[in-house]
C-alpha cells in the first residue's frame, strides 16, 4: 500500500515538472548551469571507469579464447558489443544514479530543510518545475554525450591494453570491431540513457523534495534515492530490451 | 489591511487553527506572539498561502485568497516580501544575485537597473560591499538582513517575517527589529512578524495578537498588553521576573 503510495505522490511531482516555467529565460540559464554541474563534472569519472572497464573487457575476453580455433578478432567485437549494448548505457548511468542522484537528492533535501524551497512558493514560483526540470533537460542532453563518449573511450582502453599485453594486435581488434556493426544498437542504447536519465534525476529530486526534519532525513532521502534510482534503471532496462530488441 | 476571518486548520484530526479573527493594520508592525506549537508559523503560512485553510476567509486588502478564491493569490504574491526564520538564502547564488532573484522572475527591467535596484535594497538594510558573498560566507544577522532586502525589493505592500530574531544577539535583534520597523513605516507596508521574542514585542509592535492554543486569545496594542488581565497572555509574557519587574514599574 505505502509503495502504491509513494509511486502514486512520485506521478504527481512528475507532473508539476513540466508545468510551463515562470520565466523561461531563467528557466534556461539554469539548464545551463546544470549540464555544467551533472554533465562536465562527471565526464572525467566516466572516462576513468569506461577506460579501465574497457582494458579489464578485452583482458578476460582474451584470457577465455584459449582455444586456437577462435579468431583473435572476437576480442575486438565482443568488447565493442558489451560497451555498446550494456556497459556504457547501463552501468554508467547506474553509476550517474550514484554520483548525481544523490547529489540531487541531498541538494533538494537542503534546500527543502531550510526552507529555500518555502522561500520559492512564496514568491509564487513553481519550485517542482523551476528545481527539478532544468536538472531533468540537463540529464537528458548530457547522458547520450556520455554514453557515445563512454564506448569511445572503452574501446580505447581495450585496444590499450590487449596491445600492451599482447593479447591482441592492431588489425585483429580493428577488424572485431567494424564486424556486423549494428547501428540499432546504438539508437537502442541512446533510448535507454533517455529513460535512465529521467530515473536517476526524478527520484533523487522527488525523496530530496518531500524531505521532512533535518540532516539526518536528507542523509536517509539520499540514500533511498540511489537505492530506488538503481533499481528502477534495471528494470526499466530489461522492460526497454524486451521491447526494444 | 490583511483581515483573517473566522480561519480554522486541521492537521489530521488536531485542530491548529480554531477559528481565528485577526485584522493586519497598513503601516504598522503587526504581531503575532504565542508560545512553541500554538499555531502562530501555521497561522503566518496560510497568509503567505503556504498552507491552505480549511475553512474561513483571508482578505488582502478586500481581495480573498481562500477557497475558489486562491488565483488571485498568483498576483499577491507579487506584491509580498517574505523573511523566513533562517533567511532561507539561496546557497547557490551570490548575496547580489538573491536579493535580485525577485526581479529575474517577475521584472522587466533592463540588467542594470535591476542590480542598481538590488544594490540599493543591500544599502537600505545597511549592507556595504557583500553583494559578490555567498550565503555561507556571511553571519546570521547579515543573512536577516539580506533576507529583508530581498523581501523588499519588489517594494512589497504585505511583509511577512517569520521570528526574525531566532538566534540572533541582542544587539543584533534590536538592529533587525528597528530595521523592519523603519522598513513598514517608509513604505506604508502591512507588516506582519512571527514572534515570541519579548523585546520585539514592546521594541517595536504596535498591533499584537496572541494565539493560545490555536485560537486567538487577545489583540490589541503594546499598552493594552502591559494592562490586560488575560491569565495565558499573562502567564507566557510575564512569568520571568525580570519582565514582570518591568511590568509592575510602567504601571
Amino acid at each position: 500500500m505505502k509503495f502504491l503510495e509513494t509511486i502514486g505522490n512520485y506521478l504527481l511531482f512528475t507532473r508539476r515538472i513540466f508545468a510551463r516555467p515562470e520565466k523561461s529565460r531563467v528557466y534556461f540559464r539554469e539548464v545551463t548551469n546544470e549540464l555544467e554541474k551533472l554533465g562536465l563534472n562527471s565526464i572525467i569519472l566516466v572516462m576513468i571507469i569506461s577506460f579501465f572497464i574497457g582494458a579489464v573487457l578485452t583482458l578476460q575476453t582474451a584470457y577465455n579464447m584459449s582455444n586456437p580455433l577462435l579468431p583473435r578478432y572476437l576480442i575486438g567485437y565482443l568488447t565493442r558489443e558489451t560497451l555498446l549494448l550494456e556497459f556504457s548505457s547501463t552501468i554508467v548511468s547506474l553509476i550517474l544514479a550514484g554520483k548525481i542522484g544523490s547529489n540531487i537528492a541531498s541538494e533538494i533535501g537542503t534546500m527543502r530543510i531550510t526552507e529555500q524551497i518555502e522561500a520559492l512558493e512564496a514568491m509564487g514560483i513553481n519550485s517542482v518545475s523551476y528545481l527539478v526540470g532544468p536538472k531533468i533537460a540537463a540529464a537528458l542532453v548530457i547522458n547520450p554525450v556520455l554514453y557515445i563518449f563512454s564506448v569511445f573511450i572503452g574501446i580505447i582502453g581495450g585496444f590499450l591494453a590487449g596491445l600492451s599485453a599482447g593479447s591482441v594486435n592492431y588489425d585483429d581488434y580493428l577488424n572485431g570491431l567494424r564486424l556486423e556493426f549494428n547501428p540499432y544498437y546504438v539508437t537502442y542504447s541512446i533510448i535507454k540513457t533517455l529513460f535512465f536519465a529521467l530515473i536517476f534525476t526524478s527520484i533523487p529530486a522527488f525523496y530530496g523534495y518531500n524531505v521532512r526534519g533535518g540532516a539526518l532525513e536528507v542523509g536517509k532521502a539520499s540514500t533511498k534515492a540511489v537505492v530506488d534510482s538503481s533499481i528502477a534503471i534495471l528494470v526499466v532496462n530489461l522492460i526497454l530490451t524486451k521491447i526494444l530488441l | 489591511m490583511i483581515e483573517v476571518k473566522r480561519v480554522t486548520k486541521f492537521f489530521d484530526a488536531k485542530k491548529v487553527l480554531d477559528d481565528v479573527d485577526a485584522l493586519f493594520e497598513k503601516g504598522k508592525v503587526n504581531l503575532i506572539i504565542g508560545k512553541s506549537g500554538s499555531g502562530k508559523t501555521v497561522l503566518l503560512k496560510s497568509l503567505i498561502g503556504l498552507l491552505p485553510v480549511d475553512s474561513g476567509t483571508i482578505l488582502f486588502d478586500g481581495r480573498e485568497i481562500t477557497g475558489p478564491h486562491a488565483k488571485v493569490m498568483k498576483e499577491i504574491r507579487q506584491e509580498m516580501g517574505v523573511v523566513f526564520q533562517g533567511g532561507a538564502l539561496f546557497d547557490s547564488l551570490s548575496v547580489l544575485d538573491n536579493v535580485r532573484f525577485p526581479l529575474e522572475i517577475f521584472s522587466r527591467a533592463s540588467e542594470e537597473e535591476k542590480r542598481d535596484r538590488a544594490l540599493f535594497c543591500l544599502r537600505r538594510v545597511n549592507l556595504n560591499d557583500v553583494e559578490h558573498l555567498y550565503p555561507a560566507e556571511l553571519s546570521g544577522g547579515m543573512k536577516k538582513r539580506v533576507a529583508i532586502a530581498r523581501a523588499i525589493v519588489l517594494q512589497p505592500r504585505y511583509l511577512f517575517c517569520d521570528e526574525p530574531n531566532s538566534g540572533l544577539d541582542p544587539l543584533t535583534s534590536v538592529v533587525i527589529d528597528n530595521l523592519l520597523s523603519e522598513l513598514t513605516h517608509e513604505y506604508g507596508m502591512t507588516t506582519i512578524i512571527n514572534t515570541h521574542d519579548m523585546n520585539s514585542v514592546f521594541e517595536i509592535g504596535e498591533n499584537i495578537v496572541f494565539i493560545h492554543e490555536g485560537r486567538k486569545e487577545w489583540e490589541g496594542d503594546r499598552e493594552a498588553l502591559l494592562r490586560s488581565d488575560n491569565p495565558a497572555l499573562n502567564e507566557f509574557l510575564f512569568t520571568s521576573k525580570f519582565n514582570r519587574m518591568v511590568k509592575e514599574r510602567i504601571i
